[in-house]
């Protein structure tokens, strides 16, 4: 099968071109919403998978499945430091987090409180011991708090809360705090939450127990030592979870804009494809006697039919890396959704997927004009006007 | 004017049913897009009228301020005899939550512990009247909603437990009637305060107090005036209404509804483009047509019209198939959230309408440019193109 000249056909692509335009303008929104879309399910997931570290259990009280439902009193808190299996620092104190999480409505900056401008937000008590058990956490402008009503924010929470920085005050518990320092933590949860010291925020709340230990184990094989300690221990009665899976539920979020995603890029695709089908039936239409006269110079059916299907698989391509092109620029973009503060992720697979979908759009949106072009009579298309 | 416009119509249709293949594909083009428009509109729709459509206009809720958590019971119980003495408050109950363990793993079945026959008065309760008796009496008795009653699988009359999560004590009690709604009371079981006082200890702190005012248009005051009450007192009171809260909940989705928004806006702008790319090409073939028309006499404004009714029409069709179409796929259930989220998606009328009217401008844009380049073509120039 002799194949046209590229030249050929890229010209004829630009010969058209408002028709061209508008279809590849189709395609081109329509991978830039799946694109997008599924960045916002990446993002999510990336929070979920990128927190914790694999050596780090969460101790929470017995039953509990999650943080904010657990209670774990002060003499159990020392029990639980000192289990067989956990890491110690250079000074032999165990690395061992005692953390109280609450979940508080924040009023964004310049709302007030009790108002409907706020955003869910984890509050975290901790202590310096919390650097280093959470890997890759770091103060990165400001300061750790030191006085009552101090607090950190992560890097995200800032922008959730309308542009809050150093300086500006945050309103939960007791009252307003301010903001005197700004840490980021290496994409993990944290990066959407009020950090302060435990000591305050318990005396804010007027309340001796914590929420969860977390710990720092050597190596995971002193795991099961440390279970077996925990389940006879009569000073505790706790549940111990790897901390990487305990937050990795958070993916759950994820699903509804996969599932968003994938609808919404159908529905898009599937319209510029009956737009792209129109355009080609048109072009072919308009191009009948050319198509004649290409058969009669020897070029064989598929030769003309592909003709058309390379045309239309390069406005798509072009549609389709226009498309990727504006959905990269939404790359990081910071969101908060219920709580959970994360960046929109514009990853390369999901960039390729939509370039797929970009393809998919041209190709098969040119197959029955194609078809109908190969099955031309010489004869017939030369007759016509 | 009226037959005017039927011969117009009638020409439109003759002049798409020319080359149908092209009608059918603009129309089905057209059915896509108004189906995904209506559709996100319908999502935007639920989601912004859950505050009208499930708020109670005049209940307020007051918590212990500063006290961290909604759940917590931090609230002195004793508070809720100032709040009745409060103008504008008609009844007023304290509630306490009990969390026990769901079904599923990290799923909750959630008691609240009221006070029976202040809590009746608050709240209007989707309950049998003999129920609802049958609730003041019993002690250990306790209402159900009709969503707890189905996940776990219990009926009416049946002595049921709930294991408790964390360190809670599990909790028993007798099911003496079922609450017909589905919103979240649908999704709790009420149970007697003391007597959940007497299983999991802490008599006198409650989780909060929930309370009637006379008239919507009060709420807002009375809430502030609860907080005056309490405000010098060693616990505070915060106090919200329930539509404020609401509210609130939703704003924190506001990225998703301004995306929602703008895939919505883009599916428009997109078919006004394609539209308007099949429209120019129907009219190119038709050039020779158009010009021998305007020299047998026709007026620009008569050929315009036609051109612009075909658009129209087949843009009006469209749109409302498309738009009939999504109501039918989110009310019927073929469109929705996967279970685990437990929000659910439907539609309304006025959307669906909304979304059809909304065809007709589209077309008429998407045909102006085109039409009107052709009708401006000098006849003869028109004429010229036969070859």
């Amino acid at each position: 099968m002799a194949l046209l000249p590229f030249a050929y056909t890229w010209r004829n692509v630009l010969a058209r071109r408002g028709s061209t335009a508008v279809t590849a303008a189709g395609v081109a929104i329509s991978v830039m919403a799946y694109v997008v879309i599924t960045a916002t399910a990446a993002g999510i997931s990336r929070v979920a998978v990128g927190t914790g570290h694999p050596h780090n259990l969460i101790v929470l009280s017995e039953g509990a499945t999650s943080a904010e439902g657990s209670r774990i009193a002060p003499p159990a808190v020392e029990a639980i430091r000192f289990l067989p299996g956990v890491a110690s620092d250079a000074q032999g104190t165990p690395v061992a987090s005692p953390e109280l999480l609450i979940n508080e409505a924040i009023p964004r900056r310049g709302a007030h409180k009790g108002g409907t401008d706020a955003r869910f937000t984890s509050v975290r008590g901790v202590t310096p011991m919390a650097l280093a058990v959470h890997d890759g956490v770091r103060v990165v402008s400001g300061r750790w708090p030191t006085h009552t009503g101090e607090v950190l924010i992560g890097r995200l929470l800032g922008p959730a809360l309308g542009g809050v920085g150093i300086g500006d005050s945050v309103e939960f518990a007791a009252g307003p705090h301010t903001v005197v320092g700004v840490f980021e933590a290496r994409g993990q949860i944290f990066e959407g939450e009020v950090w302060l010291p435990l000591e305050h925020l318990a005396a804010e709340l007027d309340q001796r127990e914590v929420s969860t230990v977390v710990l720092r184990v050597e190596e995971p094989l002193a795991i099961p030592a440390l279970l077996e300690a925990l389940k006879t221990s009569r000073r505790v009665k706790a549940s111990v979870r790897p901390e990487p899976e305990y937050y990795a539920e958070v993916q759950r979020g994820a699903v509804a804009f996969v599932y968003l995603g994938n609808l919404i890029g159908a529905l898009l695709g599937l319209g510029a494809l009956v737009a792209g089908m129109n355009t080609t039936y048109a072009a072919m239409a308009r191009r009948v006697r050319e198509m004649g006269t290409l058969r009669a110079l020897g070029f064989g059916r598929r030769s003309v039919g592909a003709l058309l299907l390379v045309e239309s698989a390069l406005i798509g391509a072009a549609g389709g890396a226009l498309g990727a092109a504006l959905a990269l620029a939404f790359d990081g973009f910071a969101m908060n959704l219920m709580g959970l503060a994360f960046e929109l992720d514009v990853t390369p697979a999901g960039l390729g997927r939509g370039l797929v979908l970009a393809l998919a759009v041209g190709v098969l949106g040119a197959l029955p004009p194609a078809r109908a072009a190969a099955r031309l009579e010489i004869v017939d298309a030369l007759r016509r006007v | 004017m009226l037959s005017r416009a039927a011969a117009l119509l009638t020409l439109a249709l003759r002049q798409l049913v020319r080359s149908p293949r092209r009608t059918v594909l603009t129309f089905t083009g057209l059915v896509i897009s108004f189906f995904l428009y209506t559709a996100l509109e319908s999502v935007l729709y639920t989601l912004e009228s859950v505050v009208d459509r499930t708020a109670s206009q005049t209940a307020i809720f007051s918590r212990a301020s500063g006290r961290g958590g909604f759940f917590r019971a931090a609230l002195p119980q004793r508070y809720v005899e100032s709040v009745r003495a409060i103008p504008g408050i008609v009844a007023a109950s304290p509630v306490r939550f009990y969390f026990g363990r769901g079904r599923d793993e990290g799923s909750f079945a959630v008691a609240l512990g009221v006070e029976a026959e202040s809590y009746l008065q608050v709240r209007e309760l989707a309950v049998a009247p003999a129920q609802a008796d049958a609730f003041r009496k019993d002690r250990a008795g306790a209402l159900v909603g009709r969503g707890l009653l189905e996940s776990n699988g219990w009926r009416v009359g049946e002595k049921v437990t709930i294991r408790g999560a964390g360190r809670l004590p599990s909790l028993s009690f007798t099911i003496v009637g079922a609450i017909e709604s589905d919103d979240r009371l649908g999704r709790v079981a009420l149970v007697h305060l003391d007597y959940l006082e007497d299983v999991v200890g802490g008599a006198g702190r409650v989780s909060f107090i929930q309370a009637r005012v006379a008239d919507a248009s009060i709420a807002a005051a009375a809430a502030r005036a609860v907080d005056a009450r309490f405000a010098s007192n060693a616990v505070p009171t915060e106090t919200t209404t329930e539509r404020a809260h609401l509210a609130m909940v939703l704003s924190n989705l506001s990225g998703v509804l301004a995306a929602l928004r703008a895939v919505g806006g883009l599916t428009l702008f997109i078919t006004v483009l394609v539209v308007g790319n099949s429209v120019a090409t129907s009219i190119r073939e038709r050039t020779v047509e158009i010009g021998t028309l305007r020299a047998l006499g026709y007026g620009r404004g008569r050929v315009l019209g036609l051109v612009l009714a075909e658009s129209v029409f087949v843009a009006a069709l469209g749109g409302a198939v498309g738009a009939l179409l999504a109501f039918a796929a989110l009310e019927g259930g073929v469109i929705r959230l996967p279970p685990r989220i437990g929000f659910t998606l439907g539609s309304d009328t006025s959307v669906v309408l909304r979304a059809a009217l909304l065809a007709l401008p589209v077309g008429l844009l998407a045909a102006l440019q085109p039409a009107w380049s052709a009708v401006r073509r000098p006849i003869h120039d028109a004429l010229r193109a036969a070859d």
